[in-house]
């Protein structure tokens, strides 16, 4: 562009400025009259995004006169001017667009008033620099002033349009400190505590003395109460009709929601809240307490306001600075753990372990960190009493756990040298109230002293205690005479059958106890006491052993009851004389010998440790490769009257040298039940006269006629066998 | 020649180039001095808090938490509501339930009878805490305890309640309490497992316990919780096989250390590490654990203080003796669980026979921590995962009756470790229903847990899938009410 077309741009430029200020003016005198069209109006929003265009020339212009030096008098003079119009043009445009702007309603009067007279100042002001400039009236120096001052009266203008737009505190708010929203407690009225403060954040800002959108002030309950051009904010007790509730609930995007988009909107929990109150009929007066603890407003006021309390951790001062790392990693060892207290205090805790593993160095070790060890745990460690020297080192000790040491008390004065003492265990050590005393009256921090199991007599703590009152004395667990039940006998048998060498044995885990038992199958089991256990139980042949525990100071124990079966002798072959059934068919004849228990069916499956016999009786030979002196023979049988499973109507036993030689030695009647039952494993000793024999025969014979409580009686009754034993 | 001016050029762009940066690193400095953490990471990191360590100057060290399992009725033991007896028979109202939903378990009962408690209860202690009769030896340290009441979870049924207690979500596969514990604070004693699981059976109708509730989760394996046997011989394969000396056994391990070794050098994966370590601690715990399980230094009356069963290895109160062997030998986190406590029905009567299992070792626990000088520094919690209702389950009879799951309120109670001795915290209505005042959530209870063993609940993080997780997820405060 040469220089004659730029000076016709500047001639039109200066026509447009011209034309404009014509315009400005004549709207000034008439704008009461005004109707602005709707384009005029869709430029007036356009005001807040040309108004950056002259702020930014305007602050430019002064920093132009740096260029007065290197560009020369005269490229300085074209620079100044071209700048100088643009923000002239651009301040004119900037005022006609506001006054366009403030055409629509709800702006603050006060403030308007305000920033469109100081805007016009603006324009003005630039304009006339301009017509001086350009005629040469204003030499560069006063140039420089102008435009510094119409820096300033920019900066005028800006802020007073600010006030409007942000509102009024919008730049000085971050200097105020923020002032601490109290939470409501039970005490406070809801609408004060808790419904005023949201609409303080959330809605005050727009609707104040300030600023009445709407014609609605919420800025104080009075003013609220008067509603606004809409009507009334809310209805008592309806949430669907009250103004202010609907319009939250209005879509985002919708011109009336409120608060509008971009301003900080209400939580969830904050319409929750306000619905609430106008459901329970909007008081302002009742209290939060009044609320049901269960209700709504009740929740959302704990949800909103109980905020957590700031946690005071109080942070101890320690006079000494902390360890290196490299001197707590010496000191640590697998058996004794030296660590800081917390990550922010200097003070060290050791610790030691396992007695076993406990070495006095570690302990004398600690020298490295004498000054920031405050806590010392030797509980269990065979700490003698001239070892308690060593603890002179540690000048800020605090709390030191002795527990169940070696110490016998001669040396405890050495611990006059730890003056920061507070907390001394001593629980379980043999030393004596006098070698204590001096401790007491020196150590001047001293707090707790734990003195549990020792021989110090409760009288001497009690003095004690009322002599130093400050001081914690801890006595620990006095036994009572309150008499406890002992705990039965623990059984230590896995096995219930008994062979030759095997014996039934009891054990008790207290020390001290008597364990009374009895064979007897009369004796009633609180009547025990005549028989003492000295080791293990010898038993005859299949039995129930009932025991019980005492001891002195104790009340008897519960009665253990356990049933025992006893063989001297295993048969080396069994057969089955008659058939057994199939469905109970077990391992065969060897479920007779194999002294593994009969268990119970699951479900209903026949296991493998009982042999059912219910078409025919059951008939068993047993031999022996040699001739055996049996005393007599245990047969274990089933009890099932509910599945017709009854014990033997006789059980006849036979013996001989030879299976086809057999006399009948014995014969007997098992009891049979008078009632019905479920299972119950049942056992019959059958002693035998004196003999010896390689083969004996048990025939256990069904009952015939079933009692009366039998419902099925269309198959025979069943026999079901676990084991015959030789004892 | 055309060269060595480039190199000129260069040197010369090379210069600017610093000088520049100078006045570029000069306005990083300025940024960075608006944005105070921005060199030290977002404080939620987990490098920034020092794992191993309280963050500050903590109450608690260790926490023995005697969980009973299967959530034994706030209405026998801490809660006492004369109301319940009053209304003995009434249905309870529609607005107290407030549509709480049911289980399947009482679904389809028509009406809800109230149910005051089979057990009276009685003022103890300085406190005055109204303590039911069923737990005589915890009411007479009424004023070493701190009973909440206002316990409540998002949970009704007791898997997912007991795996929120005890993890701080419902699903599984999130750190157990004690993995945190162990992964925040490290082990005390190197010879031991930082977080030890003991596992008891009551004689009331029980409810199972899983291996997920003592979970290491997505931590680090040397954070889970190990499992004690319940026969003599707690800690199972500790001694050395027949013909294996010690040196050996020394042997044998710095030889397997090293094929691992090889094994982590080619795959990196840290579960190799992991495994070494376990090996490590198993080796120091053979001498460790014979000292542990010795209970011939117990003084006599010990027995008398947790009961003759203290002795019977696998019932509550062996474990609970155990627990403070344990705890005093520096285990971080002691876990154990009460089964029997789910009283749908017969409930006087199972809840008698789970008291006389628990309460005296419960007391004596806390008795002798004390006497030793170890309960300040040791947080002992006694409780379950819900509570139960305020209604009787099934048939309604005045001395045997039931009562179903209630997430609402419940109580339990905490001693030691910096809370607050002879308190009770929280009221709940009068139908014992809802919490009335001071809500404790399991979250709020994780954060108050955390914050006596000195670590804000904030800030014990750990990085997985993409996203930092703590024990309180993201809620929690911690409750002031409750510590000393």
């Amino acid at each position: 562009m040469n220089k004659e077309q730029l000076s016709s741009w500047y001639s039109i430029l200066l026509s447009g400025l011209i034309f404009l200020h014509a315009l400005l003016l004549f709207l000034l005198f008439w704008q009461d009259q005004v109707n602005l069209p709707w384009a005029f109006q869709v430029t007036g929003r356009l005001h807040p995004l040309i108004l950056h265009l002259p702020i930014g020339m305007g602050v430019l212009l002064p920093f132009v006169h740096l260029l007065r030096r290197p560009l020369g008098e005269h490229a300085f003079y074209l620079s100044f001017r071209f700048v100088l119009y643009l923000t002239a043009f651009g301040s004119a445009l900037t005022a006609l667009l506001g006054f366009f702007l403030s055409q629509e309603s709800g702006f603050e009067p006060e403030l308007l008033v305000f920033h469109q007279w100081a805007g016009l100042a603006v324009s003005w002001f630039y304009f006339l620099q301009l017509i001086l400039f350009d005629r040469l009236m204003l030499n560069p120096q006063q140039a420089l002033i102008a435009s510094i001052l119409g820096v300033i009266l920019l900066s005028l203008a800006g802020h007073g349009g600010a006030n409007i737009t942000h509102g009024e505190n919008y730049l000085t708010e971050l200097l105020q400190r923020e002032t601490e929203v109290k939470a409501p407690t039970g005490e406070s009225k809801l609408f004060e505590g808790a419904i005023q403060p949201i609409l303080e954040k959330k809605c005050v800002s727009c609707h104040n003395d300030q600023k009445t959108k709407g014609q609605l002030n919420m800025s104080s309950v009075a003013k609220m109460l008067q509603g606004g051009k809409h009507g009334d904010l809310w209805k008592a007790g309806d949430v669907s009709n009250s103004l202010f509730l609907k319009r939250a609930h209005l879509p985002l995007e919708h011109k009336e929601h409120m608060p509008p988009k971009g301003k900080s909107q209400l939580t969830p929990n904050e319409i929750l809240l306000l619905e609430a109150w106008v459901k329970d009929g909007a008081s302002l007066d009742k209290k939060i307490k009044a609320y049901a603890p269960a209700s709504q407003v009740a929740k959302m006021v704990s949800t909103l306001f109980v905020s957590p309390t700031k946690l005071e951790i109080p942070k101890r001062e320690y006079p000494f600075s902390a360890a290196s790392d490299a001197d707590i990693e010496a000191v640590n060892s697998p058996f004794c753990s030296v660590y800081p207290m917390s990550s922010d205090a200097p003070a060290l805790q050791a610790d030691f372990y396992v007695a076993k593993r406990f070495e006095l160095k570690t302990l004398e070790n600690l020298s490295k960190v004498a000054d920031q060890v405050v806590g010392i745990n030797l509980a269990k460690m065979p700490i003698q009493d001239e070892n308690l020297n060593i603890l002179a080192q540690f000048g800020n000790l605090e709390k030191l756990n002795l527990n169940f040491t070696e110490i016998q008390g001669a040396n405890l004065k050495a611990l006059l040298a730890n003056k920061k003492l507070i907390s001394l265990s001593l629980s379980g050590t043999k030393i004596s109230a006098s070698q204590l005393q001096p401790l007491i009256t020196q150590l001047p921090q001293l707090k707790e002293v734990f003195l549990w199991n020792t021989s110090i007599p409760l009288e001497q703590i009690a003095s004690w205690k009322k002599t130093y009152p400050k001081i914690h004395w801890e006595q620990g667990f006095v036994p009572t005479e309150e008499k406890l039940m002992i705990n039965p006998p623990i059984l230590v048998n896995e096995n219930f059958f008994l062979g030759p060498q095997e014996r039934v044995n009891f054990k008790h885990t207290i020390k001290g106890t008597t364990i009374h038992y009895t064979l007897d199958k009369e004796q009633e089991p609180d009547s025990l006491g005549t028989l003492i256990t000295h080791g293990p139980i010898d038993i005859p042949a299949f039995t129930v052993v009932k025991a019980l525990a005492t001891k002195p100071g104790w009340l008897a124990s519960k009665v253990v009851k356990n049933t025992f079966y006893k063989y001297q002798f295993v048969p080396d072959s069994v057969y089955l004389l008659t058939q057994n059934e199939a469905k109970w068919q077990a391992k065969g004849a060897r479920t007779l010998k194999d002294l593994v228990q009969g268990k119970r069916d699951i479900r209903g499956i026949a296991n493998e440790t009982w042999i059912g016999f219910q078409q025919q009786d059951a008939d068993a030979l047993f031999e022996f490769k040699q001739a055996k002196a049996v005393k007599g023979i245990t047969v274990s049988y089933l009890r099932k009257q509910d599945s017709n499973i009854f014990p033997p109507l006789e059980i006849e036993i036979w013996a001989g040298n030879s299976a086809k030689a057999l006399k009948k030695l014995a014969s007997v009647k098992p009891e049979q039940p008078e009632e019905n039952g479920g299972y119950s494993p049942q056992a019959i000793n059958i002693p035998l006269p004196a003999g010896s024999f390689t083969h004996y025969r048990m025939l256990a014979k069904r009952i015939k006629r079933f009692p009366a409580y039998v419902k099925d009686k269309t198959n025979p009754a069943i026999i079901k066998l676990d084991e015959v034993l030789f004892y | 020649m055309e060269n060595e001016f480039f190199k000129n050029r260069l040197n010369i762009t090379r210069r600017h180039f610093f000088g520049k940066a100078a006045a570029g690193i000069g306005g990083l400095a300025l940024g960075s001095l608006l944005i105070p953490k921005i060199w030290k990471g977002d404080g939620t990191d987990v490098s920034s808090s020092p794992l191993g360590l309280a963050q500050y100057a903590p109450k608690a060290k260790r926490i023995i938490y005697l969980c009973q399992n299967g959530a034994p009725s706030q209405y026998e033991t801490f809660d006492y509501k004369p109301l319940l007896t009053k209304m003995m028979g009434q249905d309870l109202p529609e607005s107290i339930r407030g549509g709480q939903r049911l289980t399947g378990m009482t679904a389809s009962q028509t009406k809800f009878p109230l149910m005051g408690s089979y057990y009276n209860f009685r003022q103890h202690g300085q406190s005055g805490a109204y303590i039911s009769d069923l737990l005589p030896n915890i009411a007479k340290i009424a004023d070493d305890i701190c009973i909440v009441r206002t316990m409540n979870t998002d949970a009704i049924n007791h898997d997912p309640a007991l795996t929120f207690l005890q993890t701080g979500a419902q699903v599984g596969n999130r750190p157990s309490m004690g993995a945190w514990m162990s992964y925040g604070l490290g082990s005390e004693n190197k010879n031991l497992p930082a977080f030890c699981v003991l596992l008891s059976r009551g004689r009331g109708n029980g409810q199972g316990v899983y291996s997920k509730l003592w979970t290491n989760g997505f931590l680090d394996s040397t954070h889970q919780g190990v499992v004690f046997s319940s026969s003599e011989d707690p800690i199972l394969y500790l001694n050395d096989a027949e013909g294996i000396d010690k040196q050996d056994r020394r042997r044998m391990l710095d030889h397997l250390a090293e094929l691992n070794q090889l094994g982590f050098d080619e795959s990196g994966d840290p579960e190799i590490q992991a495994k070494v370590q376990q090996y490590e601690m198993a080796y120091r715990m053979q001498t460790a654990v014979p000292e542990l399980t010795d209970l011939s230094k117990e003084p006599d009356h010990i027995i008398k203080m947790y009961g003759p069963d203290c002795l019977v290895p696998g019932t509550y109160a062996a474990n609970a003796l155990l627990a403070r062997k344990l705890s005093e030998s520096g285990v971080r986190f002691v876990q154990l669980y009460h089964q029997g406590w789910d009283s749908h029905g017969n409930l006087p009567n199972e809840m008698g026979m789970q008291a006389q299992d628990v309460d005296r070792a419960s007391a004596a626990l806390i008795t002798d921590l004390k006497q030793r000088g170890l309960l300040d520094e040791t947080l002992v919690i006694w409780g379950g995962e819900f509570g139960r209702t305020n209604y009787c389950q099934g048939n309604f009879t005045p001395d045997n009756y039931g009562r179903d799951h209630h997430p609402r309120a419940y109580s339990i109670f905490m001693a030691g470790g910096g809370t607050k001795p002879g308190t009770v915290y929280g009221e709940t209505d009068e139908f014992g229903y809802n919490v009335a005042k001071d809500p404790v959530n399991i979250h709020d209870f994780h954060a108050t847990v955390l914050h006596l063993m000195g670590i804000n609940h904030e800030q014990l993080t750990y990085k997985h899938l993409g996203r930092r997780y703590r024990l309180t997820d993201v809620s929690g405060n911690v409750i002031p009410g409750l510590l000393a």
